[in-house]
């Protein structure tokens, strides 16, 4: 019995140590809003906003009504904007990745506001 | 608090500091402080359709590869590898290894052998620049981030790269690829 002891402490530690390794992919989840404005001017703006800060457009696309962006860091960034016409407006979902995990969908509030911010205070083009 | 605790709250606090990083680019109010040069008004009555030609014409002119362009949003983007030889190699030894094997036997004879390796290690860290040009309504924007990665996939280092000095040439000569360039009709 005693000599069982040890043995399983090992196995426990083994055990402990393993499931630090157990991984889930989680798929990313995307933050959505409405936005009063047509596609083409919600990317348009989109773009915009993610230029000024920084980000380096990888994929715009009118027609698919996608644009993709990029910024290399330490742990380099990757944001996935679709926008689509909804009844009022168009909805605009936004979702990244950073250092290849999924970031979470609170931090694209501030990137939003500041796209809904940039089509209220542009002028409706025609 | 005795004066070798403090020291050492100092020493820990300095060290820690170094951790902190600013507000990322997703944070409320970010915004990269793009040089003058890297976003400049939109002077010329060209459409966005000559921009757009133009712009790839320049950025193929200077080694980048075309990824995307898109003339409803006025966006081009591009992408340049550039090997950066020495870069990267300061921690690498130049021998792949040293390997001894030997053996003996008891009566009939005995063996040594070394082996080395050279080479192998020697390809140069790529620098991958990514670019993306944007035609706005009155203004064109160039925005630019780097990425050096070695051969095994490391990143050694990444940054935004907008640079006061790369704007103004590609800009100027964007500008004067359009003086020279017929308006699309």
């Amino acid at each position: 019995m005693r000599r069982l002891v040890p043995v399983t402490v090992l196995l426990l530690m083994l055990a402990t140590s393993v499931t630090g390794c157990a991984t889930s992919r989680v798929a990313p989840s995307e933050r959505l809003a409405v936005m009063d404005a047509t596609p083409r001017r919600t990317l348009a703006s989109a773009i915009d906003e993610l230029v000024a800060r920084g980000f380096v457009i990888r994929l715009a696309n009118a027609e698919l009504g996608r644009v993709d962006a990029v910024l290399a860091t330490r742990s380099g960034y990757v944001l996935t904007l679709v926008a689509s016409p909804a009844t009022a407006g168009t909805r605009l979902a936004i979702q990244g990745r950073q250092g290849g995990q999924p970031l979470d969908p609170a931090r694209f509030d501030p990137l939003l506001a500041a796209i809904q911010a940039r089509l209220a205070t542009a002028s409706p083009a025609p | 608090m005795t004066s070798g605790l403090r020291v050492l709250a100092v020493i820990v606090s300095l060290v820690l500091a170094g951790c902190q990083s600013g507000p990322g680019p997703l944070a409320a109010g970010a915004s990269a402080s793009l040089p003058a040069a890297c976003s400049w008004p939109r002077r010329s009555e060209a459409s966005v359709q000559t921009w757009v030609r133009a712009g790839i014409a320049e950025l193929e002119a200077r080694g980048f590869d075309i990824r995307n362009a898109d003339l409803a949003l006025g966006v081009v983007s591009a992408e340049r590898r550039t090997r950066q030889p020495g870069r990267g190699a300061v921690d690498r030894p130049w021998y792949d290894g040293i390997s001894f094997w030997g053996g003996s036997h008891r009566r009939a004879a005995s063996g040594f052998g070394l082996g080395f390796g050279v080479g192998g290690g020697f390809d140069d860290p790529v620098q991958i620049e990514r670019v993306s040009l944007v035609v706005g309504d009155q203004t064109i924007k160039l925005t630019r981030d780097s990425s050096v990665i070695d051969a095994g996939g490391y990143v050694l280092d990444a940054r935004a790269y907008n640079r006061d000095a790369f704007c103004r040439q590609v800009s100027g000569a964007i500008e004067s690829r359009l003086l020279n360039m017929p308006e699309a009709s």
